[in-house]
């Protein structure tokens, strides 16, 4: 982030990591973005149901200002260079989940047309499996990957790229 | 008046045309030679009696054991008297070029390109023949029986710049 180079590594910085951390695990904000059947699951986790809200994550209209890329659905080959476009124009930090067996390994779709797993166009964090998963399943991946931008350090982190 | 009418107006009017028919489940199936598909579209269309006014469907199946291999089937639809006939055509596989009905049915337009992306069928007099749901730059027809099962680009090998772009003189020159 640009602080830790004027101050090194001492006891300010751990905790600002800390603090930065904390922010960033409770104001995830995903892009609005859906490709198939496990969209319908998102949106229902979103809703007032299950409340995606509570845990911060409140859906962006634009790349721009999101943290988080939910690939939600079978990833095409025709659809692969919109997905790693929306990536690319996400702001770093950022953070990506495989929703659903499709996205984490192409799933029942072994055919031509289907990329077999998003990871390999994007770097993937957190998968969940499930044909769709529940919703419920989806906030446990989201808890999960609050675990792991807890853990993490604003140390050699990439400064935000603006794409043109 | 029914379907049965339909086929024997138009048994009546072109009996040179309709090479066989068969009929199930009370739809009427036509054969006929591609190269006689205007001539009928237009009778189906512009008959006074008949007005197949809508081409409702177009599609084309693969039957990889038969000397002609790919049939193209045609669904037209009369709103006026709430019947439909289905017209047959097949084809050798070499033998890709095929008339287009877009002048005659809008609706054909999008059929005929889907057909041409799936299994490789030219239809001449088309506006804009090209790939309609894989990529531009797809290689080969997917639904053609001897597709490879499960091929599958390398992902690297995917356009992620220009997606899909593809020169038109490119897809009008590949053989």
């Amino acid at each position: 982030m640009g602080i830790e180079e004027h101050l090194g590594d001492n006891i300010i910085t751990t905790s600002l990591d800390k603090l930065v951390s904390w922010g960033r695990k409770w104001s995830i904000w995903p892009a609005t973005f859906g490709l198939a059947c496990c969209a319908i699951e998102m949106m229902t986790a979103a809703s007032s149901r299950y409340d995606f809200d509570r845990l911060g994550l409140i859906f962006r209209s634009s790349p721009r200002q999101s943290d988080l890329i939910i690939v939600s659905g079978r990833v095409s080959y025709k659809m692969a260079p919109m997905v790693k476009r929306i990536y690319d124009q996400m702001p770093n930090p950022k953070w990506v989940i495989a929703m659903g067996d499709c996205a984490c390994s192409g799933g029942l779709f072994n055919v031509y047309s289907i990329v077999q797993g998003v990871d390999r166009i994007i770097p993937v964090d957190v998968y969940i499996p499930g044909c769709p998963p529940r919703p419920e399943a989806l906030i446990y991946g989201i808890v999960k990957l609050q675990e792991k931008i807890a853990k993490g350090t604003i140390k050699n982190e990439e400064p935000p790229k603006v794409l043109k | 008046m029914d379907v049965l009418f339909a086929l024997s107006a138009i048994k009546e009017s072109m009996p040179k045309l309709v090479s066989s028919v068969e009929t199930s489940n009370g739809d009427v199936h036509i054969f006929t030679g591609k190269e006689n598909i205007i001539d009928f579209a237009k009778f189906l269309k512009d008959d006074s009696r008949l007005q197949f006014d809508m081409l409702s469907d177009l599609f084309a199946v693969d039957y990889p054991k038969k000397p002609e291999r790919i049939e193209v089937i045609y669904n037209f639809y009369s709103t006026k008297n709430n019947f439909r006939i289905f017209v047959k055509s097949r084809s050798k596989i070499n033998e890709p070029d095929y008339p287009s009905l877009t002048p005659l049915y809008n609706s054909a337009n999008w059929f005929e390109r889907e057909v041409y992306d799936m299994f490789g069928l030219k239809f001449k007099g088309h506006p804009d023949l090209k790939r309609i749901l894989n990529p531009g730059d797809w290689e080969g027809h997917p639904l053609l029986k001897d597709y490879p099962l499960r091929q599958r680009p390398p992902v690297e090998t995917i356009n992620f710049d220009t997606p899909g772009y593809v020169e038109m003189d490119e897809i009008t020159q590949k053989p």
